[in-house]
């Protein structure tokens, strides 16, 4: 069990000081020294742009900016020189402030970071970021025209983190379900990919994820984990009458409870108790 | 920009220069257009864009443009679009009040869309990450001082619906179509509700009773357009239930997206926008016939793949038969005009019902007319057949002409054993089934053959071939 510990006065952080310097996960951000007023976010958007400015700096310019989006008409006057600021850094040789721009712009929907995402997945020398983070800075935008893609790269890609992602992005996309069911039925598959093809298809189809479920259970060849799969969705969303209906389900679920590890124990008799199987 | 939109923005500069470009143009606006077919929303709002352009270059702006460029003031979502929209809008022959509002909406959301835009390149993306000329909001800035002294402070309250130019509002606010028949693809039409419950187009829109309907789909992201239909749809709800008209006005919105809208979707989807949701207020989504329903409503929708790409916003009153009888469409519609288009409609029907009444009343009298007890059934079937579908309380009156069939039938029966089979009671028997099919099974209505006057001729002929030969018997 966690100890819980009582902070001291000495250990309890001391509050910040104006002018401070803020601290976050144990590191110092740097000062800007920014002047005060309207011409502060014209500073921090040229330190934001300089690219021979240190990454931490920028850093920084980027957190002031962005924690000043919210100040809406304050920041009104410099709103599209901000964008204009993120898209430029979507090209910037420094992988963290190209990913930072990438989620903010994604996140506003925005047009060229869009098609600057989906001209990397369908051409690689062209891209910015890896195929698994493009599908998730285009999963913001479920109009944006990613679905064809996913589908394409979740058949060829031969990165399971790039096909999760892309089975994510999949379980928006009803055209999408027979490649979920065919992965979800596939004993090659990895467990990852038929766990997540499992809750894919719950969102799109929830009869055919029972259909599934119900059969997986009492195949006794299948994976631990992935029968696990099987009688939580059952356990969760499935219909007790059926279940109740079923001998064979009832018989397995009865051996379940009695033989195997723990985990399938446990599941086997919240079943039990839940369905009155 | 994807090969399709090269050959398209390329198609539109060269049509740009033709001397009817304004009609051509004009066409690749409709939401239905083939171009749209298969690309996504944002290659849509990129190709709109390019056409929007073409047509602001070429002054004064038709009216039939207009409500194009006011859809996207009104339900602003992309900034390409919002920049040239307020451009095109100064090209209109000169600022009317009603743009307005239009301008002060688009002012409000503007600045969360603020971009830098490109305009005269395709798509408002030029060469550079950072290449632009202007702004929405600049553009924006721009029309408000086009619009002069109508300009509409954008932090005053909004409001819905700006009268419109009579040229304009009747392409778009409320444009009654000339009643026309259901079509009969819509036979294949089957909907299911929020509560999981299947009915034919047939079984939800021929009751009798006129229905509001809206269309949307879950997945829009557009605030102003479906989020904004459904929760105005909520509004219809109480109106009507404060006209005392919520049970005898049905309201349904049907999705856009029945592959992924199922029923517990549209139900939270509704429930969380206000409406109240049960049997006679419904969310529906095509199981079978979406495309028979598309071609029904004519509706402005485009998909990519399995998903919406871009649609306009469509409201539709229908009357008791299902048939359109106004539609309101791409601007904001105002709840209280739609629900007034209900009410005269079902006034409307009410008084059409008392004269199809009066004829029922005519055809019990018939009753009362000494003839023989053939005669009798068959009068009385005639008549009361031919007001069963109106009557104010359809199921009473089927109630009695399902009674009057039973004694016909039985007394045919009664008859035959008797006197034993012959032509007129297999001519009676037909023709009463054929009555009986055309008002149970397959009702009659204005566009249907009248096949229940083919079952009323053959017991007429019943009745007359009993009587001329009864005549022949007593002269024996």
């Amino acid at each position: 069990m966690r100890k819980h510990t009582r902070r001291t006065t000495a250990t309890r952080p001391k509050p910040r000081r104006a002018g401070a310097a803020i601290t976050l996960a144990g590191a110092k951000r740097p000062a800007l020294a920014l002047q005060a007023g309207d011409k502060a976010l014209s500073q921090a958007l040229a330190i934001l742009g300089d690219t021979d400015d240190t990454v931490p700096r920028r850093m920084e310019a980027l957190r002031v900016l962005q924690a000043a989006t919210f100040a809406e008409k304050q920041f009104d006057s410099v709103r599209a020189d901000f964008k204009a600021a993120l898209r430029k850094l979507v090209h910037d040789p420094h992988p963290e402030l190209r990913q930072r721009a990438l989620g903010l712009l994604s996140r506003g929907r925005d047009d060229y970071a869009q098609s600057t995402l989906l001209e990397g997945l369908k051409h690689p020398a062209k891209a910015v970021v890896g195929p698994g983070d493009a599908l998730s800075y285009l999963s913001y935008n479920a109009h944006a025209g990613v679905q064809s893609v996913a589908r394409s790269l979740f058949k060829e890609s031969k990165d399971d983190t790039v096909r999760e992602q892309a089975l994510r992005v999949m379980a928006s996309d009803p055209a999408a379900r027979g490649v979920i069911r065919t992965a979800l039925a596939n004993k090659k598959e990895p467990v990852s990919i038929r766990q997540m093809s499992a809750a894919a298809l719950h969102a799109l189809d929830p009869q055919a994820l029972q259909d599934w479920a119900g059969k997986a259970v009492l195949d006794k060849t299948e994976h631990e984990d992935i029968v696990a799969t099987g009688l939580t969705a059952m356990n969760q969303f499935g219909d007790s009458e059926l279940m109740s209906g079923n001998a064979a389900l009832r018989k397995r679920i009865g051996e379940m409870r009695t033989k195997g590890s723990g985990r399938m124990k446990r599941l086997a008799k919240s079943m039990t108790a839940k369905h009155k199987l | 920009m994807n090969p399709h939109e090269q050959q398209f923005a390329a198609e539109v500069d060269r049509v740009a220069r033709l001397p009817d470009a304004a009609d051509v143009l004009l066409a690749l606006c409709d939401e239905q257009h083939a171009a749209y077919a298969g690309q996504s929303a944002p290659a849509i709002a990129r190709m709109r864009g390019w056409v929007l352009e073409a047509l602001g270059r070429r002054p004064p702006l038709a009216d039939a443009v207009i409500p194009y460029v006011l859809e996207e003031l009104e339900a602003p979502s992309h900034p390409y679009l919002l920049a040239v929209a307020a451009r095109c809008l100064r090209a209109a022959p000169r600022p009317h009040a009603s743009f307005a509002a239009a301008v002060s909406h688009a002012c409000r959301v503007a600045p969360g869309l603020d971009a830098p835009v490109a305009l005269g390149v395709y798509g408002g993306l030029g060469d550079g990450p950072a290449a632009s000329n202007t702004s929405p909001v600049r553009e924006l800035e721009e029309t408000i001082e086009w619009l002069g002294p109508l300009a509409v402070p954008p932090d005053a309250p909004g409001e819905c619906c700006a009268e419109l130019p009579e040229s304009i509002a009747r392409l778009v606010h409320w444009r009654a179509t000339p009643r026309r028949g259901l079509d009969a693809g819509l036979d294949r039409v089957m909907l299911e509700d929020h509560r999981g419950h299947s009915s034919s187009f047939r079984a939800l829109f021929r009751s009798g009773q006129p229905a509001i309907v809206a269309f949307f789909y879950t997945r829009c992201d557009n605030p102003f357009k479906c989020t904004l239909t459904v929760a105005k749809l909520g509004r219809v709800q109480r109106l009507l239930h404060a006209r005392g008209l919520g049970e005898s006005i049905r309201t349904v919105g049907i999705t856009y997206d029945p592959e992924f809208d199922a029923p517990p979707q549209l139900s939270r989807y509704g429930q969380d926008r206000g409406l109240v949701l049960d049997g006679h207020h419904v969310l529906v989504r095509a199981t079978r016939g979406f495309d028979e329903l598309k071609r029904y409503f004519a509706l402005g929708v485009s998909f990519f793949e399995s998903l919406v790409s871009r649609h306009r916003i469509e409201v539709f009153v229908l009357d008791g038969s299902g048939r359109i009888a106004s539609t309101f469409h791409r601007l904001n519609w105002n709840e209280e005009q739609v629900v007034d288009q209900a009410a005269a409609l079902m006034a409307g029907e009410k008084a059409g019902t008392v004269g199809s009444s009066m004829a029922s009343l005519v055809g019990l009298a018939a009753l009362a007319v000494p003839k023989c007890p053939l005669c009798w059934a068959t009068y009385a079937s005639v008549l009361g057949f031919s007001g069963a579908l109106a009557f104010p309380a359809p199921w009473a009156l089927q109630v009695l002409a399902a009674s009057l069939l039973l004694v016909y039938f039985g007394a045919m029966l009664w008859r035959a054993h008797r006197t034993g089979l012959r032509l007129e009671h297999a001519l009676a028997v037909g023709g009463g089934a054929v009555a009986a099919f055309n008002t149970f099974v397959v009702p009659a209505s204005p566009d249907t053959p009248p096949v229940m006057w083919v079952g009323a001729g053959l017991m007429a002929c019943a009745s007359l071939l009993s009587v001329a030969r009864r005549g022949k018997r007593s002269v024996t």
